[in-house]
C-alpha cells in the first residue's frame, strides 16, 4: 500500500477555531432535532450514548444542518470521507473495518477518545462514535467543499 | 410535484409523468445527487424540472418548498405525496417519538402539501398519495408505518370530500411489496420478496414502474369521476387467501 493510502489528506484537517465558529448553530440544530435544551448539548456529547439519538434523528440533524448552513452532506459522508482514496476492500471486509480502516477512522474522527473505538468494529457501528464535534467538523468540511465547487464553477470547472 | 422523487417509487412516478408530458418539481429530503440526476433526466425529455429539498413533515419546510416552486411554476396539476419514512420495530418497542416521525412524515405530510398546494390547484387537478398494504394488514415490524398509512388513506377520503366541489380529485395507490432501496431496511428482504411473489396470483415481483403506471391511470382525464379511492397494486396478493 502506498504511503498516500495510509494517510489522510491534509484537506481533511479541521482546526479548533473552525469548529468553534460553527458550533453554536450545530448545537442548536442538534438540540432542536432531539427536542432538548441547548444546555444539554456539549461539544463532546456522544449523539447516541449521551443524547439518545436514533437513526431517524441522524436524518433530521443532517437535514437541519444542510438548511442552516446551505450545504450538502452526501449520505454516508463520514465513512466515505474517512476511507478517502483507500480501496473499499482495504477499508472494510464483510462489513467489518480492517486494521487499516480502523486506523483511518481513528485519524479522521480524532475528536473521539481512542478507547471508544471497538476492535473489531462493524461499519454499521461507526455512528455510535459520533459526537457533536463530529457534526461540527462535517459542517466545516461540507462548507469547504461547497466553496471549492462554487469557485470551480466560477472559473468554468465542473464540480468534483 | 412528486415528493420523495429522488429514488424508488417516487423516481419512477416522476419519470412516468414526465414521459407523459408533465413538467416535474422533484421534492427530496437528503438525496441531492439522485434528485438532481432525476431532474436532468426529465429535462432531457424536453420537460422543465427542478429539484427542491424539503422535509414534508414540517409546515415551515413545505412553505419554503412552495415558495421555490412558485418561482418556476404558476400552477400545479398533479401532486403526488409519495415520501415516506418509518421505524421498523415491534409495536411493543415503539415510542412517542417514533409515532410522531411515522405519522407526520407519512400522513400529516399529505395535508400540509394539500394546504400549501390549494391556491395553485385548478379544476381537474389531482392529488395522489402513495400508501401500502400495511394500512390494512398486520405485518411484523410495521405497526406505526401501517398505522400512518391507514391514517393517510382516511385523509385521502376526507380531502376528496372537501376538495371535490373545486374539481380536485384525491386518490391513493396502495402498493404491495416493491423491490426498492427502502426494502434494504428489512433484515429479511429476500424472504419478503419471494413470499410476496409466491402468494400473489400474478406471480411476479412488483417494480416501482408498476406503481407509477397506476398513478398515471388515476391522473388521466378518463378517471375524472374517480375520487376518494385507494387503488391496490399488488398483483392480486391481498385478495388471495
Amino acid at each position: 500500500m502506498s504511503e498516500k493510502a495510509e494517510r489522510m489528506s491534509e484537506d481533511h484537517v479541521v482546526t479548533k477555531d473552525e469548529v468553534s465558529a460553527v458550533y453554536p448553530e450545530v448545537a442548536k440544530a442538534i438540540a432542536e432535532a432531539l427536542g432538548r435544551d441547548a444546555d444539554d448539548i456539549e461539544l463532546e456529547s456522544r449523539l447516541v450514548g449521551d443524547l439518545n439519538a436514533e437513526s431517524i434523528d441522524f436524518l433530521d440533524i443532517v437535514f437541519r444542518l444542510e438548511r442552516a448552513f446551505r450545504i450538502k452532506i452526501p449520505r454516508g459522508e463520514i465513512v466515505q470521507d474517512a476511507r478517502g482514496d483507500l480501496p473499499e476492500e482495504e477499508f472494510a471486509v464483510k462489513g467489518c473495518l480492517t486494521e487499516v480502516g480502523l486506523a483511518r477512522l481513528r485519524e479522521y474522527l480524532d475528536e473521539i477518545p481512542l478507547e471508544n473505538f471497538r476492535h473489531p468494529m462493524r461499519v454499521s457501528e461507526v455512528p455510535l462514535l459520533f459526537t457533536v464535534e463530529t457534526f461540527a467538523k462535517l459542517v466545516v468540511r461540507a462548507r469547504r467543499q461547497g466553496a471549492a465547487e462554487k469557485e470551480g464553477q466560477d472559473h468554468g470547472f465542473p464540480p468534483r | 410535484m412528486v415528493t420523495g422523487a429522488s429514488r424508488g417509487i417516487g423516481r419512477a412516478i416522476a419519470r412516468k409523468l414526465a414521459s407523459a408530458g408533465a413538467d416535474v418539481a422533484a421534492i427530496y429530503y437528503l438525496s441531492h445527487a439522485a434528485a438532481e440526476s432525476l431532474s436532468a433526466e426529465v429535462r432531457a425529455l424536453g420537460r422543465r424540472s427542478i429539484a427542491i429539498q424539503a422535509n414534508v413533515a414540517s409546515p415551515e419546510s413545505i412553505g419554503e418548498a412552495f415558495e421555490t416552486f412558485r418561482r418556476d411554476f404558476d400552477r400545479l396539476d398533479i401532486l403526488v405525496s409519495n415520501a415516506a419514512s418509518g421505524v421498523l420495530r415491534p409495536a411493543m418497542e415503539l415510542s412517542l417519538k417514533h409515532w410522531r416521525w411515522c405519522l407526520e412524515t407519512n400522513a400529516l405530510a399529505l395535508n400540509l402539501l394539500a394546504q400549501a398546494a390549494a391556491p395553485l390547484l385548478g379544476r381537474d387537478s389531482r392529488i395522489i398519495a402513495i400508501s401500502r398494504l400495511g394500512a390494512r394488514r398486520a405485518m411484523p415490524g410495521y405497526a406505526f408505518v401501517g398505522a400512518s398509512k391507514a391514517a393517510l388513506e382516511a385523509l385521502v377520503r376526507s380531502l376528496a370530500q372537501e376538495l371535490g366541489p373545486r374539481g380536485i380529485r384525491v386518490n391513493a395507490v396502495s402498493a404491495g411489496v416493491v423491490d426498492t432501496d427502502a426494502l434494504q431496511a428489512f433484515p429479511n428482504r429476500e424472504e419478503i420478496l419471494s413470499e410476496f411473489e409466491r402468494r400473489a396470483p400474478m406471480a411476479a415481483r412488483l417494480a416501482p414502474e408498476d406503481v407509477a403506471d397506476a398513478v398515471y391511470l388515476l391522473a388521466l382525464p378518463e378517471a375524472g369521476m374517480v375520487t376518494g379511492h385507494t387503488l391496490v397494486v399488488d398483483g392480486g396478493y391481498s385478495v388471495s387467501g
